[in-house]
């Protein structure tokens, strides 16, 4: 029971230590960071440059039975220096999509690679089951989903113009950092199309295992797509 | 943006009775990104009522229409009408013989105490509420040392150890100011059985003048130094103490205690610690019993005490705040709730620890089964006889990540106990610890009977134990619900 003052903060510092993934309390030898940390930054650095240039499984996309389409993005380095480019869909990418998807359903779901193809290939399958649960129970439908390479967050109001849906669903891979290479986000909004702004969309950011629990957002969007068509309305402007 | 809600707190005790009124502000804590969590964040006393005599019937029944009485008066002062209190506990403290008419009590003041109040006590829970209200549990979040709350009333000495906003202990001791009750003259009217036993475990080291006999100040004062003694010592953890106040001890004596930094003292007993000792007989009498004595020579004991004892500066309502603004959680940061089926009271609580993820899928599907069906059996046994609905609350622990496919085999684990032909017509009640009760409570839908698919609740990020109670009330807005876990049992 009888610990000294210093111990008594190392206890604390511990405790703080639980609520963040943060390189806290590493120590050093001498100026330098020790080896073993060293070769976990370096580890988790790479991890997060294979997540940006990796390409996500076929199988996970056939699991969800998920055509592709691409942007404008031509290839990585492009899309890295232009986001503008994941935007906009490829001529095809739009004939495609006119050509198989339904038109004008009640949610649009869509997934893209986004910053992080493992992302995808590691919470789409605890995302997407949810989410479909979530539909249900909420009384939603969904229109025809579809994988979009190389997509960015503006390319719902692209696919919003072509589709018409009530609201869409972006599931795309975020920049990934050193704390993990395979954080999703889930974009929402009402009504996309040409002219929507960020405050007019809405999101669950941080979903992967050891942040925003994947199963428990995929439930918690399909409620939030139901506020949004109730009051027909996204973004700020939504009452939650 | 954020909401307040009334919660109203009772605590009659074995001698004084008080109420108190507060607000409490329910906060989105979560960041806009993240899914909703809702936390009470700040707490203020509205309104807090004179202490009262606790009106009763002889030695041990409350007379429970002079309560509701006083209570009608009291909402009237404080311009409070019944259907505006959202929450809060009536807690019935001090010795379990008060206790036998409580839940005549709590069915007449369920009109009054608005719809979502609760009746219980324990010494355990009335420890923790003390501390929570005397301020000792704000303190243990300051420091890094143990914070021991003792709450002194007329009949018994409830301590609860806190460090860093954990409650680590509680012990409480048969040792108040009404355990001996005097007239003017000094003629023992009554000695409670614990300290007699006590008196005669201690080999002539406390002398316990006989009921019915004149007893002179000096044998009360040194009964009193003796009790105040003993109870600093105990509450200081001190092998020796704790084995000489076996007698003393409610419920199962303990063998060791934390080592507090810093003791706190509140209670009927801790708000006369700061007025003048008595020094006749007659003074000492004054509310009838020893009590004004008690605090003098507590006084003394806490400056010879090694550690630092201070009264609390809430001293005498101290149970009353820690009932009134310290009982409610919120429940579900995203949850699963029927229309219609809050509020839900006095709920027991059955643990199901689910197994550790198996690396076969199959065999983790049977370990959950497994799982599920003993706890639902051990609830149906102990509890679906009392005809209560839901009969039981299960409070889910799920150890590691848990993907969408162990999701589904949890829920047909528990879609399968609950098929069980006691529960189809009970409202499954699901408490999980971690956040998954939405989506838990979705893949419940498609796999339960109707009757429990139209009356199922899943909420999470609340852990109630084993032997708990829990309320749930009515949602505050959507998906966000007060829940009141009752801890009757603390510690290991």
């Amino acid at each position: 029971m009888e610990t000294s003052g210093t111990n008594r903060g190392a206890d604390r510092f511990r405790e703080w230590m639980k609520f963040t993934p943060a390189r806290l309390d590493v120590g050093r030898t001498g100026t330098r960071p020790l080896t073993t940390e060293m070769l976990k930054f370096r580890l988790d650095h790479a991890a997060a440059v294979d997540a940006v240039y990796g390409e996500v499984r076929e199988e996970t996309l056939a699991e969800f039975g998920l055509f592709t389409v691409e942007t404008q993005y031509r290839d990585k380095e492009f899309y890295l220096k232009r986001p503008d480019s994941g935007r906009v869909l490829s001529e095809e990418g739009a004939r495609d999509i006119v050509r198989r998807c339904m038109r004008r359903p009640q949610v649009q779901i869509v997934v893209s690679d986004g910053l992080s193809a493992k992302a995808i290939d590691d919470n789409l399958a605890d995302v997407l089951p949810a989410l479909r649960d979530s539909l249900a129970a909420n009384g939603l439908t969904e229109g025809t989903p579809f994988f979009v390479k190389g997509g960015r967050v503006g390319v719902m109001d692209d696919i919003g113009r072509l589709l018409e849906p009530e609201t869409l669903v972006l599931l795309i891979g975020e920049r990934p950092g050193l704390a993990t290479a395979s954080s999703m986000s889930a974009y929402m909004c009402y009504r996309p199309g040409p002219g929507r702004k960020d405050s007019d969309r809405m999101v669950v950011s941080n979903i992967h295992a050891g942040g925003t629990p994947p199963t428990e957002a995929g439930a918690h969007i399909g409620a939030l797509l139901r506020k949004m068509i109730e009051q027909k309305v996204s973004g700020v402007r939504l009452e939650v | 943006m954020d909401e307040w809600m009334n919660s109203v707190g009772i605590d009659l005790g074995t001698s004084t009775t008080k109420w108190l009124l507060s607000r409490l502000r329910l906060t989105r804590t979560s960041g806009g990104f993240a899914l909703p969590r809702y936390e009470i964040t700040e707490r203020k006393i509205e309104y807090a009522s004179p202490v009262y005599p606790t009106p009763l019937l002889g030695e041990d029944r409350i007379d429970v229409a002079s309560v509701v009485a006083l209570l009608e008066a009291e909402y009237a002062r404080a311009g409070l009408r019944p259907e505006d209190v959202r929450t809060g506990a009536v807690i019935v403290t001090g010795e379990t013989a008060t206790k036998r008419n409580a839940e005549e009590l709590t069915r007449a003041l369920a009109r009054h105490a608005g719809q979502f109040v609760v009746a219980t006590a324990g010494a355990d829970l009335e420890s923790m509420l003390a501390g929570k209200g005397s301020g000792a549990f704000r303190r243990s979040l300051e420091t890094d040392g143990v914070v021991a709350n003792v709450d002194i009333g007329g009949g018994t000495a409830n301590t609860a150890y806190f460090r860093r906003g954990a409650l680590i202990a509680t012990v409480t001791l048969h040792i108040g100011g009404r355990l001996v009750r005097l007239d003017e003259r000094g003629r023992v009217l009554y000695a409670a059985a614990a300290l007699r036993r006590w008196a005669a475990e201690s080999g002539g080291g406390v002398r316990l003048p006989e009921e019915g006999t004149r007893t002179t100040f000096d044998t009360l004062r040194q009964l009193c130094r003796a009790m105040a003694d003993i109870l600093l010592r105990c509450v200081s953890g001190e092998p020796a103490a704790l084995l000489a106040a076996r007698p003393l001890f409610v419920g199962v004596p303990a063998n060791a205690l934390p080592a507090p930094d810093e003791i706190w003292v509140s209670g009927g007993v801790g708000a006369l610690m700061e007025k003048s000792p008595p020094e006749t007989v007659g003074d000492t009498a004054r509310h009838g019993d020893i009590g004004p004595l008690l605090a003098a020579e507590l006084a003394k004991a806490a400056d010879a005490c090694p550690i630092t004892v201070r009264p609390s500066p809430a001293a005498a309502r101290a149970t009353v705040i820690g009932a009134g603004t310290q009982t409610t959680e919120i429940g579900g940061a995203t949850m699963y709730c029927s229309p219609g089926v809050l509020p839900l009271r006095d709920v027991p609580v059955v643990v199901c620890e689910a197994p550790p993820e198996a690396g076969d899928a199959a065999e983790d599907a049977r370990l959950l089964r497994e799982a599920a069906a003993a706890a639902v059996r051990e609830g149906i046994a102990a509890y679906a006889g009392a005809g209560g609905d839901p009969p039981f609350a299960l409070s889910l622990r799920v150890a590691g990540y848990c993907s969408y496919r162990r999701l589904q085999r949890l829920a047909d684990a528990l879609a399968a106990a609950y098929g069980s032909e006691a529960l189809r017509a009970t409202t499954p009640l699901l408490v999980c610890e971690s956040d998954m009760a939405k989506s838990l409570g979705y893949a419940l839908l498609g796999k339960l009977g109707e009757r429990q698919r139209n009356r199922l609740v899943c909420l999470d990020q609340l852990s109630p134990r084993e032997g708990d109670y829990i309320d749930v009330g009515e949602p505050i807005k959507e998906e966000v619900v007060p829940v009141v876990v009752k801890s009757l049992v603390f510690g290991e």
